[in-house]
């Protein structure tokens, strides 16, 4: 159902009942059952396109976080960019940054992870850890992806900005936030 | 039938909207040459003036679509450069901030708007190089991380600057003059340029109503920085349109790009000094390119009405600021003048640098 709140949220297995309705456009949606073939090349922007909110009957405003569709496609299109030229993320660095992410949110760029860091178990894990304005958890238990990036890939901003670009693209980025 | 009924109404729509200027307009005359050129705009036109805005499909190709955005009300000013020790000047006016669906690289948050800036300002001609900084008595954290990053050079842009010095830095210059500081900080840790991390701070706010109110040195909203990097022009770039459709973040030629703008393509590893290229209609070198500038918005807004006043964004949730400008490294794509990629206020890295803005009070 679109802008229904369930269907939105992040890195938790939302199943979507869309039913036929019109979204925002006006153009008919399609019934579509599980499972079906989806194309990862093709960025979804589900938040957007439904402007589902995690913040029940705020209309017009897009969701803060991208639902599980556009973070699957945008972590699918940095690790597997279909053009061999374009940067690409390694499955290992992912880990990397999802370790920077929830354990070294606060540190200075460029500090390595531990050995063994922490996993994300018991916290939040968004695009940007310091917007929390939508979120229970309050920080530091708020891993940003953004964040782990910035660590990650400290001194490589072309990478970084890639990345951040890309994560626009998907409908990822709290880039996405509505104007007042 | 009813979906063809309101088609042709929009084409019908499409047919009296309000004639703007094109890029070609823009161009012609020398891109961006100085005072008195031929380059500025009527602010009016003629029907023959017509610019399909964008005019690109989507990847995939296909055929150039009618754009249906309404301009109407929306007039810009006259185009003319009015630049004087470093600075320029810039009348108020209405534009049309972000891009068509249609333009290649376009992203949710570039939904376009029209804006309208009440007040005169002035921005820098170039961006701040490391020998304004200097001058202030100030660290030059400018470097090279694995032979990328900033050039080496009085006259290179400043690099490797968080959003917090960026701002501090401007509030150094109002002082300097004995104007208002912009920006008041609060819990701060670490210095103005000084590594690793520079100054960091937890809150801050502004020191006037609106960040347009203050009469001192500041970073530009990101309407005023679009408004400044567009001069007029409606195309991705300022010199014409994006042509080359390739993923983010390759690197390839863009013709509109090697006169104005030091990229991925033409730059090399690091940022070039400042002002050597040609400027825009408004006198601004560099705003395309070399330097990625830090603006004063937040990240992550998207306009949710048809039009703005004044707008700004310097609260919001997070610490997320804009960034513009595409940079040295910047693909095609990151270089359209409605591109901006939000990064930590905190972060700081090579090639990222700013310039600066005031608000002329009457």
């Amino acid at each position: 159902m679109p802008g229904d709140v369930s269907v939105c949220g992040f890195w938790n297995a939302y199943f979507v009942d869309e039913g036929k309705g019109e979204d925002r456009t006006g153009k008919q949606l399609i019934n579509t059952l599980p499972p079906a073939a989806v194309s990862c090349r093709q960025p979804a922007r589900w938040r957007n396109k439904q402007e589902c909110s995690i913040v029940a009957g705020s209309s017009g405003k897009a969701g803060d976080y991208g639902t599980e569709y556009d973070w699957m496609g945008f972590l699918y299109g940095i690790n597997r960019p279909s053009d061999a030229a374009a940067p690409r993320v390694p499955t290992n660095d992912l880990w990397l940054i999802y370790r920077h992410a929830c354990e070294r949110a606060d540190a200075p760029p460029g500090v390595p992870p531990s050995a063994n860091p922490d996993a994300c178990t018991a916290r939040r894990f968004v695009w940007d850890a310091t917007n929390t304005s939508n979120v229970t958890t309050a920080a530091p238990n708020v891993g940003g992806f953004r964040q782990g990036v910035e660590a990650r890939y400290a001194g490589s901003l072309p990478t970084i900005f890639a990345v951040a670009t890309q994560a626009n693209t998907y409908g990822v980025g709290s880039d996405t936030n509505a104007a007042p | 039938m009813k979906h063809g009924i309101v088609f042709a109404l929009l084409l019908a729509s499409c047919a009296q909207k309000t004639v703007q200027p094109t890029p070609a307009a823009m161009t012609a005359g020398g891109n961006g040459t100085r005072a008195g050129a031929g380059n500025a705009l009527s602010g009016g036109g003629s029907a023959g003036d017509e610019v399909s805005q964008g005019g690109l499909a989507e990847a995939g190709g296909g055929e150039a679509q009618p754009d249906l955005f309404d301009d109407s009300g929306c007039e810009h000013p006259r185009v003319i450069a009015n630049c004087s020790n470093g600075w320029c000047k810039l009348p108020p006016g209405c534009f049309i901030m972000g891009s068509p669906e249609t333009e290649w690289s376009h992203a949710p948050q570039e939904k376009r708007v029209k804006v309208t800036l009440t007040r005169a300002f002035i921005m820098a001609e170039r961006e701040v190089t490391q020998a304004e900084w200097l001058a202030q008595k100030l660290p030059n954290p400018s470097k090279l991380v694995a032979d990328q990053g900033d050039c080496a050079d009085a006259d290179c842009p400043i690099g490797n600057v968080n959003w917090f010095e960026a701002a501090s830095y401007a509030n150094l210059m109002s002082d300097k003059e004995g104007l208002e500081p912009c920006y008041d900080f609060k819990h701060c840790v670490g210095n103005i340029g000084q590594d690793p991390s520079g100054l960091v701070c937890e809150d801050f706010t502004i020191t006037t109503k609106t960040i347009y109110d203050c009469n001192g040195y500041r970073l530009p909203t990101d309407p005023e920085w679009e408004y400044a990097a567009r001069s007029g022009s409606r195309s991705a770039f300022y010199a014409g349109d994006i042509t080359t459709r390739r993923e983010v973040g390759v690197c390839v030629e863009e013709p509109a790009l090697g006169a104005i703008a030091w990229y991925c393509s033409n730059a090399g590893t690091s940022t070039r000094t400042v002002g050597k290229l040609k400027p825009n209609a408004w006198g601004l070198f560099d705003m395309i390119g070399n330097a990625l500038e830090w603006v004063n918005d937040q990240s992550g807004w998207v306009p949710t009405a048809e039009a703005l006043t004044d707008p700004e964004q310097t609260y919001g949730a997070g610490q997320g600021r804009d960034t513009r400008g595409g940079g040295y490294f910047g693909w095609p794509g990151a270089c359209r003048a409605a591109a901006r990629v939000g990064l930590s206020a905190s972060f700081r890295s090579p090639g990222l640098g700013f310039r600066l803005v005031r608000t002329l009070h009457p």
